[in-house]
């Protein structure tokens, strides 16, 4: 256990040191393997996990999955209270902690959120985050075989969450097994919508989902609330390509010779803005 | 002498006081026009959910159209969106591909506001950003409840403020397009870029 835990950690050292300053391709170094990986998981979730969720979403009325929702998603809080500490976030500790016993007791073991109403609002931490917070690097994208997007930085996450999950301390398998199956199979069931949206909008799924879950790493870096330099950092992103772009492949190869050309705005900063740091 | 001095105390404090009064005045003329274009937007997106099924994919498609077109910066976000390969491109392809972006925009906002349960938006602030750009945040509630952080850079476009980019939870619609459509050129070509998004427009238009 402790080689394991100093090959993580000197791991998570030189992926603070390759992502200074990295660009697209520098944060995804793994891009080939993660893409099988992300067409492996596209292949079990369209083969497996989109009929179950569909079925499942067919079998249960919508408040039951809400409450089935905050019933799961309250067992697995402590794990955003043990973060708020290692953070040194001490007010947002109490106050979690404070939700997490109200939502177990009159939220009835949780499956009603409660504490919102009495302005105990849920804040989302993780062991990346506490990582970030510390200034450990991100480290490369990765893709993990049935977990789907993730960081080598959030890599602790997978364990730290199942330890803190109250149903690990439950000790009766034949009531945690069953209620684990029903909260994968309701955590997909509840990223239907969104897992449709990538379906029909992106044109690169891969490359959308991998922005898309780094930008929004950050955004949870920041607490929910991008700070306005982040936000204009972000509003135009890095070059994919600093120097010259390889020439077009198809009929638009050629540059128009006939004059006929849309004058760029000059007065816009077209994408020499650096990447933002963070998550 | 001491009058003097205090007098003089008085004027100094009573240019900051002013000239702060003239910046704060200057700061909210610019920041509003913005503010207005991202509310005028979002009422029509509401009105546009409260009749989604009477109006159809079509009906939203017809009132959405000249909204977006009003509202968003479109030949200049998808000028942005291909990067680097915007200058290779002849005037048609340029042409074309501003014509299919633009589609795709409307549809893609008439595909997915289908319905209403109770949905509103607020702005939360306004600031003047980089460049003399505007950065108006929002937030969309569903009965009450904070569903997502909307946040939306407008910049002046002519004698109009327009939408550049929109960050929802923090992910940005730009740099998100922008990091496929240089990736799709990259590996196939500008035309195949071209065709999947005209794939895509027709996909969306099957919305109900």
């Amino acid at each position: 256990m402790r080689g394991f835990i100093l090959c993580l950690g000197v791991a998570l050292v030189l992926a603070g040191c390759a992502t200074t300053g990295g660009g697209s391709s520098r944060s995804d170094p793994l891009e080939p393997m993660n893409r099988r990986f992300y067409l492996f998981n596209n292949a079990a979730d369209r083969l497996v996990m989109a009929p179950v969720a569909h079925m499942y979403t067919k079998a249960t009325p919508k408040p039951l999955r809400a409450s089935l929702t905050h019933f799961f998603h309250n067992v697995t809080y402590p794990d955003v209270i043990v973060n708020d500490f290692l953070q040194g976030k001490l007010h947002q500790g109490v106050s979690d902690i404070s939700r997490f016993v109200v939502n177990s007791t009159v939220g009835v073991f949780g499956l009603f959120d409660v504490a919102r109403h009495m302005g105990l609002k849920a804040h989302k931490e993780d062991a990346g985050l506490t990582l970030a917070h510390w200034g450990v690097g991100r480290g490369p994208y990765l893709v993990l075989p049935f977990v789907g997007p993730d960081t080598l930085r959030n890599t602790p996450s997978l364990l730290m969450s199942v330890v803190t999950n109250v149903l690990f301390y439950v000790g009766n398998a034949a009531l945690t097994v069953p209620l684990a199956v029903f909260d994968v199979i309701n955590a997909r069931a509840n990223a239907s919508s969104s897992l449709r949206f990538v379906h029909e909008n992106a044109v690169d799924p891969y490359v959308f989902t991998r922005n898309a879950y780094l930008q929004h790493r950050n955004y949870l870096f920041h607490g929910g609330h991008l700070p306005l330099n982040a936000v204009e950092e972000m509003m135009l992103p890095p070059p994919l390509v600093p120097s010259a772009p390889p020439p077009l492949r198809g009929p638009a190869r050629h540059p128009d010779k006939s004059g006929v050309v849309a004058k760029p705005r000059p007065s816009r900063d077209i994408g020499v803005r650096p990447s933002h740091p963070g998550e | 002498m001491g009058w003097q001095k205090s007098g003089g105390r008085v004027g100094i404090s009573a240019c900051v006081f002013i000239l702060c009064i003239g910046m704060a005045q200057a700061h909210a003329v610019s920041v509003q026009p913005a503010v207005a274009v991202i509310a005028r937007f979002q009422q029509t997106l509401l009105s546009v959910m409260k009749k989604a099924p009477e109006l159809g994919f079509k009906g939203r498609y017809r009132i959405l159209a000249p909204a977006v077109r009003e509202s968003h910066d479109l030949p200049f976000i998808a000028e942005i969106t291909v990067g680097p390969y915007w200058p290779q491109l002849t005037a048609a392809a340029r042409a074309a591909f501003v014509r299919t972006f633009t589609q795709l925009t409307v549809a893609t906002y008439a595909a997915q506001f289908d319905g209403y349960s109770g949905e509103a938006f607020q702005e939360t602030a306004a600031h003047a950003v980089a460049g003399g750009d505007v950065l108006v945040e929002t937030t969309l509630t569903a009965h009450g409840r904070k569903e997502a952080t909307l946040d939306y850079l407008l910049a002046q476009s002519g004698s109009h403020w327009k939408i550049d980019n929109i960050v929802a939870n923090g992910v940005s619609d730009l740099a998100l397009k922008r990091a496929q459509y240089t990736a799709v050129i990259q590996n196939k070509g500008f035309p195949a870029l071209l065709a999947m998004l005209r794939v895509k427009v027709a996909q969306l238009s099957k919305a109900r």
